[in-house]
């Protein structure tokens, strides 16, 4: 039966080879052994070791029991479960080294010769196998390390050059923030920093145009730098540092903004037409945008953009939003500071200006004065080609009291400028509150219309408010469409309310003057009325008494000496009294100053003062009241003073009219050290010279005389 | 007070309403239940009547599939329904499907395996498996279980049918109806369990010696092509055969394995390759192996079914059986004809007397009782419950 016997190991050697493992084919082998011999348990013991079983419950094999039997050629029995205790084949094993193939079945006992013969054929196969698989298990695991250790590599390798790619990434950071560091070290101008940052981030990324743009309110950006990269195409770029963009929705920056975090936009397909506008007018194709984040807040954002004009436009790579980002925030804080050093510096030169011109409100400089400081000052602080000052005026025209312009232009100081047409001017006139506008326009003799042919395109102004009523309009023009930087008229504001309080001042002070003067002709008219009345009634009437005593006098019969004695003196007294009377009368108002003006009277006076007086009096002919009144009254006044304290032994006067203005001076050579605050003589005066919106100077070191010059306006103010 | 153990059949043809119902109701004769066995014609109203048992079952254990035939004592049918409960605290159950089965066979058979209970006060045990019967190595179903039970464990069980439509054939378990699965119960009993293998066919003239063979597929005998061996064994020309032919001759000449103690295992050829010149079985014939081409008649095959039942109870000790379980091969039903089926039957309980019996007729039978292998063809599996 050997055909039998070899196509039985055969098959055996078929199912034992086709295992994958060293394992599988002790398994493999115990089965088929078993199945073959139709034994209930087979098994390869190596030691104590059970390498493999079969005919044991799921990993149940009594290793202890299958151990003990040995090849010594003694019958072992083993137990066979539900079944009982068996003899035990047992076969040796090339390998595993020391193993033994053992195999027991129920029914007849023991193997016959054939089977014996195809058992030791099987143990031979099962070693070959097994020693074969081992092998390959070897083979397989060096394989599969070396595999391991070949990804392993690989990886490593990727790893590697992910690194220096990195690094190289790194390094180009570095050097990109050690530009921008210089620059912000050196306390470069913000915008300069700003172009640094729009370039490098740009080439950072390979992109071809790197931007920079500042978000205001309302929507609105503005670009603080553009950057072409790779071309020196900035000037062929339509869009200028400076130029405010609205924030449309949808668009990468609006993203940024909402957001808070990078974006990217690598599709322009099926945007709003102002966005494709932008695409069209910038040409771009992809764009990534970072936020720079000041003081917390989104500031503004730096992007990068591939252009279609490059060949073969692709989207900027991925994971280029964090790298902007990763550059973007560690140059937020130098932009922070160049942003800060330059609201600094914006600062610094707002409060002087407004210092400045707070000194003048103070001061109490005229208001024109006042106009023209301020109109300059914010032409230059707003960096405007023109600053004015208008006032409303009641038949619905302005008149523009002041202006300040660049050389180039001259804004005319005209009155009557209808609101017709778009101005700021009509927008503040009609909202009361600040405006701006991109698009000045308006006829001919309109606000707008006369900014317009000066070459001015837009404008910010705020309303000047006195007293609650809209006075007037303070402006700024520049000659570019969407010119007007952010928050331009809240600083407007700030030097209106300044003008405001100084024309509010300059009302009170024309109030009060003329208050004043209204104080001195009454008074003035009242020792006019004393003096008439006087001269009308007490002094006609003394005159008449002096009369008919001369009358009486003569009347008296001779001999009556005494009488007459008495008469005469009592005449005499009487014309004493008219003279004192008269110089009383005089002394309220000199009646020779209503009747033969300023001239006559201070010769009149200087004839009757106790200090010799020269005066030096040009043709001044008659002058207004007032002005007269005032001239005499402080000459008089003057001189008095001379004689009773200041012990002078000659008085000055010289009196002459220059344009429309009275001067008068008087310089004594007295002791000197006249001082207001101590007698109101000097005070009165000053009172008299304020209400008619004179000057008086006083010069008056002790021991050195007097000396007063007064200047009079012979027309109101 | 209940037994100890029970065992009762229900049966219902499947076309008639509420038939789970029925069937279940007529099984259920105690409430403590512990597994359902349900063996049923391949019915359009699968569903339903799983539904119906479960309805009246609730939660008990289920398993079974479908047939080619189902067997009661009252005889073999056809379009039927049979349920067959065991009950009591004798009996302690575990159930377990794995479902695609075919990816894995071994697999399968281990994971279905590992369901047996093993109660210390319920010594006696038996795996009851059924298998898609259209499933071509059913060894290495066995394999797999075999590795986790060990020789103490018996198995026992029938591979599915279609009522030969060949196309299909299906599992049941819980609520679930599956296809291409292995389905067991592991049943642990206090009673003892007796397990009887019998086919009744005879090795005729010289054995064969497999020289060459696949999975399921017999390529060489004797070192020539396996079909023309083997119908020139049976004195038919080659030239003549034509594969119609082949499978009225292969019903009732299977080949049969020769095993070292009992009875020849029997093979049955399915079809065969007239290209290739081999023959193709529904189970493994191993390179190596003499083969003996097998003949049987009624009288034999009647014979084996009373040798299956008696030997079946031996283990019994004397004790009466609870109920019987059969599996019965379809190809014995091919040779014993229509009448012949009823006369087993018969057979069959004028051994078991008015105890219930319940079974189908199987593409494939499993019973391990010695030895590893445990697949068997043209064979009646029987096990006695007591």
């Amino acid at each position: 039966m050997s055909a039998r016997f070899t196509q039985q190991l055969v098959g055996f050697l078929g199912a034992v080879w086709s295992a994958r493992t060293e394992a599988s084919a002790g398994l493999t082998a115990v089965e088929r052994a078993a199945e073959t011999l139709d034994a209930e348990v087979a098994a390869i013991v190596c030691g104590e070791h059970v390498v493999a079983a079969v005919g044991y419950p799921e990993g149940a094999a009594p290793a202890g029991e299958l151990s003990l039997v040995v090849l010594d050629g003694a019958v072992h029995e083993i137990t066979i479960p539900g079944i009982g205790a068996r003899p035990a084949a047992c076969v040796s094993l090339d390998y595993p080294p020391g193993a033994t193939f053992i195999l027991a079945r129920s029914g007849p006992p023991g193997l016959r010769a054939d089977e014996g013969a195809l058992l030791r054929g099987m143990a031979r196969v099962t070693s070959m196998a097994m020693r074969t698989q081992h092998l390959l298990d070897d083979e397989r695991a060096a394989r599969e390390k070396s595999d391991r250790q070949a990804t392993e590599n690989a990886r490593l390798l990727t790893e590697l050059t992910q690194r220096q790619e990195r690094l190289t990434e790194l390094a180009s950071e570095q050097a990109a923030l050690r530009r921008v560091a210089t620059l912000v070290a050196a306390q470069a101008a913000a915008d300069r920093i700003f172009a640094a940052v729009a370039e490098e981030a740009g080439r950072l990324l390979q992109a071809d145009m790197g931007m920079v743009v500042k978000f205001g309110p309302e929507g609105c950006m503005t670009v603080q730098a553009i950057q072409a990269i790779w071309t020196k195409a900035e000037a062929e770029f339509p869009l200028r540092v400076g130029e405010r963009l609205p924030v449309e929705e949808g668009s990468m920056a609006a993203q940024v903004l909402r957001s808070g975090r990078p974006s990217r936009r690598d599709t322009y397909r099926g945007v709003s037409i102002r966005l494709a506008k932008l695409r069209d007018r910038l040409g771009l194709r992809s764009t990534i945008g970072a936020p720079i984040m000041v003081g917390g807040r989104i500031w503004g954002l730096v992007s990068v953009s591939v252009l279609s004009s490059r060949p073969e436009p692709g989207p900027l790579p991925a994971g280029s939003e964090q790298r902007l980002a990763d550059f973007t925030e560690l140059l937020a804080t130098a932009i922070s500071n160049a942003q800060a050093r330059s609201d600094l510096a914006r600062l610094a030169e707002e409060q002087a200006a407004l210092r400045r011109v707070a000194t003048l409100v103070a001061t109490g400089v005229p208001p024109a004065e006042l106009f023209d400081a301020v109109t300059l000052e914010m032409r230059l602080l707003l960096n405007a080609g023109a600053a004015s000052l208008m006032r409303y005026e009641a038949d619905g025209t302005v008149t523009v009291l002041a202006a300040s312009s660049d050389p180039g232009i001259r804004v005319p100081l005209l009155s009557h400028l209808t609101l017709e047409g778009r101005s700021v001017t009509a927008a503040v006139l009609s909202s009361g509150r600040t405006a701006r506008t991109d698009d000045l326009e308006g006829p001919p003799g309109s606000v707008g219309g006369t900014f317009r042919d000066l070459g001015m395109r837009s404008a910010a102004g705020a309303p000047i408010v006195v007293e609650g009523g809209l006075w007037g309009v303070i402006l700024a023009h520049w000659r570019d469409a969407q010119a007007v930087p952010p928050g331009t008229e809240d600083r407007i504001a700030q030097f209106t309310q300044l003008v405001a309080t100084a024309i509010s001042n300059a009302a009170s002070q024309a109030q009060l003057a003329a208050s004043r003067a209204r104080i001195v002709a009454t008074a003035d008219e009242t020792r006019r009325r004393i003096e008439r009345d006087l001269h009308d009634g007490i002094q006609q009437r003394l005159v008449t008494l002096a009369l008919e005593l001369r009358t009486v006098q003569g009347a008296v019969p001779p001999g009556q000496a005494d009488l007459l004695a008495t008469m005469s003196h009592a005449g005499d007294q009487l014309i004493s009294i008219l003279d004192e009377l008269r110089e009383i009368s005089h002394g309220v108002h000199p009646a020779i100053l209503s009747q033969s003006g300023l001239g006559p009277a201070l010769r009149s006076l200087a004839r009757r003062t106790s200090v010799p007086t020269v005066l030096d009096i040009g043709a001044i002919g008659r002058l207004p009241q007032p002005v007269e009144a005032a001239a005499y009254y402080i000459v008089s006044e003057a001189l008095t003073n001379a004689a009773k304290h200041a012990n002078a032994t000659v008085v000055h006067v010289d009196l002459d009219i220059k344009d429309t203005t009275l001067r008068l001076s008087i310089n004594d050579d007295g002791d000197g050290g006249a001082d207001p605050a101590r007698g109101s003589g000097i005070i009165g005066l000053i009172d008299r010279v304020d209400a008619l919106g004179g000057k008086l100077m006083l010069h008056s070191p002790p021991g050195e005389g007097t000396s007063l010059v007064i200047e009079l306006p012979l027309e109101p103010g | 007070m209940p037994p100890n153990r029970w065992f009762a059949v229900g049966t219902a043809d499947t076309s008639a309403g509420d038939a789970g119902g029925h069937a279940a109701d007529a099984a259920l004769i105690h409430d403590d239940a512990k597994l359902l066995i349900v063996f049923c014609s391949p019915a359009e109203n699968l569903p339903d009547l799983i539904g119906q048992i479960r309805s009246r079952s609730g939660g008990v254990p289920l398993i079974g599939c479908t047939t080619a035939g189902e067997i009661t004592a009252k005889g073999p049918r056809d379009s039927s329904l049979v349920v067959t409960a065991l009950g009591g605290d004798g009996f302690a159950i575990g159930t377990a499907a794995v479902a695609g089965a075919s990816e894995d066979l071994r697999g399968a058979g281990a994971r279905a395996a590992r369901c047996l209970p093993s109660p210390p006060d319920h010594p006696h045990r038996v795996l009851l498996l059924f298998t898609d019967g259209l499933t071509t190595d059913q060894d290495e179903i066995v394999r797999g279980a075999y590795s986790v039970l060990g020789a103490s464990v018996p198995m026992v069980g029938g591979c599915a049918g279609d009522g030969l439509k060949m196309t299909r054939t299906l599992q049941f378990h819980g609520d679930d109806i599956l296809a291409d699965s292995v389905v067991a119960a592991g049943i642990a009993s206090t009673g003892p369990l007796g397990i009887g293998v019998r086919h009744g066919w005879r090795a005729v003239g010289e054995p064969m010696l497999v020289t060459g063979s696949g999975p399921a597929r017999v390529e060489s005998l004797d070192d020539r092509p396996a079909l023309d061996v083997y119908l020139e064994h049976l004195g038919v020309e080659p030239g003549r055969a034509d594969p119609d032919v082949l499978t009225g001759l292969a019903l009732t000449n299977p080949i049969g394995l020769s095993r070292h103690s009992g009875e020849e295992q029997v093979r049955f050829i399915t079809s065969a390759d007239f290209e290739r010149r081999s023959l193709t079985c529904n189970a493994q014939v191993p390179e190596g192996s003499l083969v003996w081409l097998m003949e049987g008649d009624a009288g034999a095959v009647l014979e084996a079914t009373d040798a299956a039942c008696s030997s079946s109870l031996a283990p019994l000790e004397g004790r009466p059986p609870l109920g019987m379980l059969a599996f019965d091969c379809v190809a014995r039903r091919g040779v014993l004809g229509d009448q012949g089926i009823v006369k087993e039957v018969s057979r069959v309980t004028d051994v078991t007397g008015d105890m219930p019996l319940a079974g189908f007729y199987s593409y494939g039978e499993i019973a391990r009782t010695h030895g590893m292998r445990g697949h068997h063809n043209y064979t009646l599996v029987v096990l006695s419950v007591a």
